[in-house]
This record gives structure tokens, sequence and C-alpha cells, in this order.
């Protein structure tokens, strides 16, 4: 072996180490996103979503820049996306190699399920006719996010917002995934359509068929058993470039190289078929968004919203417009659900919605909106989301403790950061009681007032709406705000009321 | 005598007697009904920049090193609860909060705590009353307070409240110092220094489920704040404690200080327009000899510049 062999061969191994490191770095970044729930750990959520290919393409389809750097990317290299942006990938890919060191490991070629395809198919069909379950139940960034959210709340002994669907969905795969490496892969339909674009793309790992000997070392260490050293070839559409085999290769048979533009290469008539049908579930996933909000606008156009949207009968956060717009993009991914600080966005099944009971949405907070990577929860302004009505209150005076217990309270009207509630002195004002009156034009719904209340049953209902307005926002002051004329406060101007 | 002795007096006596050539409008808070080595009962402060005022009214009253002695660890309670900006009122203001820090740490405290169990989100609340930066900047340390973990139950004989969960850093204290900003409250009438103490306790929901103005009340019982620093320099005058509205907002431009919480709150809440008495917990305070509701009786202090 020469010496500039010698020194290529511990190159591969140091850009093999540099991209798990990156992996792991991705990875690292997820878990501590979706683990905290600081405002802190909301950056680093933004952050990572904004990269999420199919979380990208369901919400904004060819308008997303992390689509088309990808789309590009794939005609490039194929499948590199998977090998360290992927949540899921990477999670099975460390298990699996954890494994391998702990001997328990499937390290030899494993044939392709061919059903990637078709899921692929179902997602592309989803985007496009608003049926989120089937872009949904296959995607990775969906279930990583559900699984790992969920196991979380449970390991924190908080199950009010755990799918435990989900979370052993999650355990079986990541369990699966520890004997037989990555086979989410197999359905997952990013893969799929990436795996399209992979077979024709110019640059991948290529095995020099002339001179490997078949010694297995590649097929061992490739955590998607894509590598088949029996027969000396590489399945294209499935490889992640992780660089594992061009790593373990003892003699340099393997390299990220370059596919000349060959017959071979080149789609020919018997593939035609074949390689129109990915072309269109390629084209259907990553643009269906846009034509069905084509389809959308034109007959929004036609017929104005009907407040038949309001089928739920939920409360969504601030930004999700209404039930239509938020449940034919939401991929349920939790993201939101790490990000509120209070933790009113729940889920017990997959798309998460507001639950008020101990805590309300904050007035100026946007973090659910800014981590949401479909655009499902749109980003709101401060500006706008103090202004955003995302249910109504209802005050049911019968109930109020001030009524009921005569005693002095005021929780609500504390707590109303628009001044729809408001106190008035009760009965007499020598009493000293004051009771709340609401102006329900005023309210945004954010339900801070049924959260504080202490009556049993509490004096507040909180109703959901169809679709979130504007309101005008706090309430102007009027003659009504002026207190009894016995109190006046002091100014800078007067002296000071009391003897001295 | 010796020499150190000699000079020791002499000073003492200038000092004495340039009390004389003090401006008239001054001599008044030096000499009025107070003997040597006794201070007001209450300090009222009016006119200038709130940082001075206080200093001012921290050397009528006796120096922070009378409340803080070397050594002690002291809490000290601001209005810290509401994601609103200073110029809101709703919490205290920054300016005053760090001057009230570095008066303990000059006085030889350890440690100085700043605690507020925050209504909303505390992160937001801390962050945007501009108090985080005080906090980090003056010295002291912001006691985490948003879950249940940090609080301890005690029991007290209150006439309603028999039992609270307050905060840690309470008991582990030598001395308690309530920083309130003057506020309008819907439910309480007022929201001083007695009321701010809420802020000590996990349970909020209770205190209004068991009748709010007893509780407020009943929690000096557990904890008497032994000094108290009320900042009235911009006060929510209606729709408090949170405001909402530059409308709800009255310049007053004064700070009150005592070590008594009932003589506090019983001037504040003649600021804000009430009559002595008028404030029930205020009232219930004062009859569980909590402290002096009547303010005629006491020694007070005004300051105006």
């Amino acid at each position: 072996m020469t010496n500039a062999k010698r020194v290529w061969r511990k190159c591969r191994k140091v850009i093999f180490l540099l991209r798990i490191a990156l992996a792991a770095l991705f990875l690292a970044a997820f878990l501590y996103a979706y683990a905290g729930i600081g405002l802190a750990e909301n950056e680093v959520m933004n952050t990572v979503m904004k990269w999420q290919i199919s979380a990208q393409a369901v919400g904004f389809g060819f308008k997303s820049a992390s689509v088309a750097v990808f789309l590009v990317s794939a005609f490039l290299v194929g499948r590199a996306f998977c090998s360290f942006l992927c949540p899921m990938g990477t999670l099975q890919e460390f298990l699996w190699r954890l494994s391998v060191r702990l001997g328990i490991a499937q390290k030899k070629y494993i044939r392709p399920m061919n059903i990637r395809g078709a899921a692929a198919l179902l997602a592309a069909a989803g985007i496009l006719l608003s049926l989120p379950m089937l872009f949904i139940i296959p995607d990775p960034i969906s279930n990583f996010g559900r699984g790992i959210s969920s196991v979380l709340h449970m390991a924190r002994g908080d199950l009010s917002t755990v799918g435990f669907v989900s979370a052993a969905l999650f355990v079986v795969i990541a369990v699966f995934s520890l004997f037989r490496g990555r086979r989410f892969c197999d359905w997952c339909p990013v893969g799929a359509v990436l795996g399209f674009a992979a077979n024709c793309a110019p640059f991948g790992m290529k095995l020099d068929d002339r001179r490997c000997v078949s010694c297995g070392m590649c097929e061992q260490s490739c955590p998607v058993n894509c590598v088949d050293a029996a027969r000396k070839k590489i399945d294209r559409d499935r490889c992640v470039l992780c660089m594992g085999c061009a790593a373990s290769c003892p003699g340099d048979f393997i390299n990220f190289g370059v596919f000349p533009v060959a017959a071979e290469n080149i789609p020919g008539r018997r593939n035609f078929i074949k390689y129109a049908a990915a072309f269109i579930i390629g084209a259907g996933y990553f643009g269906g968004r846009n034509l069905s909000e084509l389809a959308d606008n034109a007959a929004e156009s036609e017929t104005p919203p009907a407040a038949s949207d309001d089928i739920y009968g939920v409360i969504l956060p601030p930004g999700a417009v209404s039930a239509a717009h938020y449940y034919s993009r939401c991929i349920g991914c939790q993201a939101c659900v790490s990000s509120c600080p209070v933790g009113i966005i729940k889920s017990l099944g997959i798309r998460p919605q507001i639950v008020y009971e101990e805590n309300y949405c904050q007035y100026s907070c946007t973090e659910c909106g800014k981590s949401c990577p479909t655009g499902a929860i749109r980003p709101l302004s401060a500006e706008d989301k103090r202004r955003t009505r995302i249910a109504v209150s209802e005050l049911i005076l019968p109930r109020c403790v001030v009524v009921t217990k005569r005693q002095a309270c005021g929780a609500c009207a504390e707590v109303c950061p628009t001044r729809a509630l408001r106190m008035v002195a009760y009965e007499s004002s020598a009493s000293g009681l004051t009771i709340p009156v609401f102006e329900e034009e005023f309210c945004i719904g954010c339900g801070a007032c049924f959260c504080v209340c202490p009556a049993e049953p509490r004096a507040f209902v909180m109703n959901s709406v169809p679709i979130h307005t504007l309101t005008p926002g706090i309430r102007p002051t009027t003659d009504v705000d002026e207190e009894a004329p016995s109190v006046r406060p002091m100014t800078k101007d007067s002296d000071f009321p009391f003897p001295f | 005598m010796d020499r150190r002795e000699f000079l020791k007096k002499s000073i003492s006596l200038g000092l004495g007697a340039s009390v004389l050539f003090i401006p008239k409008g001054l001599r008044g808070i030096v000499s009025k009904g107070l003997e040597a080595g006794e201070f007001p009962d209450l300090v009222a402060v009016k006119g200038g920049e709130l940082g001075a005022m206080f200093d001012r009214g921290m050397k009528t009253i006796g120096g922070m090193d009378r409340f803080v002695k070397k050594g002690q660890q002291v809490v000290i309670k601001p209005n810290m609860s509401w994601d609103v900006s200073p110029g809101g009122a709703a919490n205290t203001s920054p300016e005053l909060l760090a001057r009230i820090v570095k008066h303990c740490l000059d006085a030889g405290a350890k440690r100085v705590v700043v605690l507020d169990h925050s209504i909303e989100y505390w992160e937001n609340s801390k962050k945007n009353s501009g108090l985080d930066d005080v906090i980090k900047s003056s010295g002291a340390v912001y006691a985490p307070s948003e879950n249940n973990g940090y609080y301890q139950k005690i029991a007290l004989q209150g006439r309603v409240l028999k039992e609270t969960m307050i905060h840690e850093s309470l008991l582990e204290s030598d001395v308690l110092i309530s920083a309130p900003v003057l506020k309008h409250h819907g439910g309480a009438g007022v929201s001083i220094s007695a009321k701010g103490l809420m802020g000590c306790v996990w349970d909020r929901r209770g205190y209004h489920a068991n009748g709010l103005q007893s509780c407020i009340a009943d929690f000096l019982l557990a904890k008497k704040p032994d000094l108290n620093i009320i900042d009235a320099n911009r006060v929510i005058v209606r729709h408090g404690p949170r405001g909402g509205s530059p409308d709800d907002i009255v310049d007053m431009g004064s700070l009150i200080i005592s070590p008594d919480v009932v003589a506090a709150d019983t001037a504040g809440s003649m600021m804000l327009g009430h009559k002595q008495g008028a404030i029930e917990h205020i009232r219930l305070a004062a009859s569980a000899g909590l402290g002096e509701m009547d303010l005629s009786k006491l020694k007070i202090e005004r300051i105006l510049s």
C-alpha cells in the first residue's frame, strides 16, 4: 500500500467521523429542544425545524427555501439529508451502531421493502387532497416528535399530554433499529422521493467491482443494510451517504465518486413509466401544498368561509386561523407542545390543541407559531397576537365567589390583559365588594380569567370560535372607568394625604 | 480622654453644630419630635430621581444597617409578576430595586435574594420588567419560583389561613424586605406591601377561594416584612394590578419607607384616595396587632425636594 493510499484511507475515516459528529449534533439539538420548556430551548427548536424537509413540504411546498435546497441537493447527492438532518434516521443509526458494538445487530444486506413508492404516493395525495393522516402516519419528523415528546412527558410523570400509541410506536421503532438498522427509512416518503432523484444523481458512493474481493466489511458497516458485498452492489436509492462503507473498506474500493453520464445511467425507454411515476409523485409531494392552496383560494372566492369550520369545537393555538387551516397542515410533531412555556398546548392523540386548566395563553407570547414547521400555526407578531381571538370567554355571574360567599376576589379582572373584565361596586359601595363586568368585544380568549377563577365550578366557560379574528385590542378608557368620586388619588402636585 | 476619643467627640460635636446651619426647610426633618438615636416610623419622600429619593429616605429612617446586619441573608420581594415593560408601572422600578440591593450589600448582607412567584410566564416577566438585568448587575440572586418544589408547607394561626406553601428562601433568610409598587387592585382594593407578599406563596387560587382579604392579613402572622419600601413613582390607579392603558397611570413621584407594614400600606392606600381603614385586609392586619393603622399616632417624616 502506498503512502498516498494510506493517507486517503485515513481521510475517509475522518470524513465519516465528522459526519457522525454532525448527525450527533443535530440529534442532540432535537432532544434538547423537545426536552426543554424554556425560551432558550425554543430557539434551538425553531432553527432545527426550519430544515425538516417533510414538514416544510407539507406546509409550504416549493415556497420553502429548504425544500428548494434539498431538492437540488437530491439531484446531486441523493439522500444525504437523511444521514445527518433527520432525527429519526440518525436515532436509528446510532442505536444500530451501538448494538453492533454489543454484537446483536443484523449486519447483512436486507432486500428493499418496496412500499416506499406507495407511501410517497399516499403522502403526496394526502397533501394535495387535505387528507392529513396520509402524510402524518409515515412522516419521519412527525413520528419522532410525537414519540420523543410523549416519552419525555411520561418520564417527567406528566401524563396530561402523552400519546400512548405514539410513544409505543416510537419505542418499537427504536428497539427494532437495534436489531435491524434504519428500517423506518424503508417506508419514509421523504426518503422515497429523494431516492428517486438519487438514481440519476451524478455523485454517490461508488464500489469498484473489478478490485473488490467481497470481504463484506462494508456490508457490516451499513446502517441502511443497502450494501450487497456478494453482488458488489450498493442500492443507490437507499444509500444515505453515511460514509460508513468507505471508512470500513480495507482497500479503497468504495469511494464518494462521480457517476459519468453513461448510457446505462440514463433512464431508458424501459424505465420510462417508472421514472415518470416517480416524477409525478415527487412533484405531488413537494408541490401538493401549493396546488391545494390554489384550489382553496379559488373555492374561497366563490363561497365565504362557513361557520361549520368549527366542527371540532376545540381551542387552537394563536395563529392556527381555523380548524380547516390547522387540521390540513398539522403533522403532529408536537413542536408547539414543547415550545409552549406554560404548557397549555396538549395532545393525547396526534394533533395538539389548547387545554386551559392551571395556565393560560400568555398575552405577548408567540412561541408556538415560531416553532411550528408547517405553518399550521402561523407565526404572529406580538402586536397581532395580543389582538387575536382564539376563543371567547363567558361569565356566569351566579357562580362568582363575590356572589356566593360575599368575599372580595377580583382574580379575573386582575389577570385580564385587555381590560375586557373590570370590577365595579357590588350592591353598595359601603361593603367594599366589587364584582366583574365582562365586555365580550375585547375578549381574546386567552383563558386567564377561567384559569384563576377560584369558584367551584368556575364562573367562566371558554367557548371555541370557528375562525380566529382580530379584536380592537385593549378596551379604551371611557366614563365607566371613573372611580367613585370619593376616591381621588394624589398626584405629583398635591401633598401626601396623611398627617406628618 | 485619649486622643482617639477626643477626635471622635469633637467630630460628633461638629456634626451636631452643623445642624444649625442646615437650611430652614430641611431642618425640620432632623429636629421634629425626634430624640437622638430615634428614628421616624414612616418616611414619605417626594420629588426627584427615584434612586436619590431612596437614598435620602433610607438615611432618615436610620440607614440599611439598622435592618440588615453583617453576614445576614436578605430576601427582597418586589413586584415582578407581569410581562409588562417598566413604563407600564405593573412591576417595581428597576432603578429602585438596584438601589435597595446595593444598600443591602453595602450593609454587609451575605446574600441578597430577589423573589416573586410570577403570575404571567416567569421568564418573560423577569426579562421584560427590566428587573432581570438589575438582579444580574447588582449582585443579587434570583430565586426560581415557577414550580411547587421550591415551596414548603407551613402552619399558621390565621383567621382563615391555617396552612400554606411558602417559598423556601423565606425560611432560610434573616431579613425580609418588601418592595412593592403602589397599585390599585380590583379585588383587594389596593395592592401594596401585604398584598404583594402573596408572591411568596404557591397557592394563589386558595387565597381567592377562601377569602382574599383575610388570607392577605393572615400571611403576615407567618412572615412580617422587616422593611417596606413602596415605589409610588408611577402608580396604576385603576384596572390594577396589571393595568393595560397609559390612562390608568398617575405620576406621583413618591416613595414610602417604613418598618411597619400596616402603616406603610395605610399610607399607600390613602395616596390612592382611600380613607384610613377603608381597605379590609389592612384593617384586619391592624386588628390582629400586626402594625399601627392610625397614622396620627406615628412619627412620620416628610421629605420634599
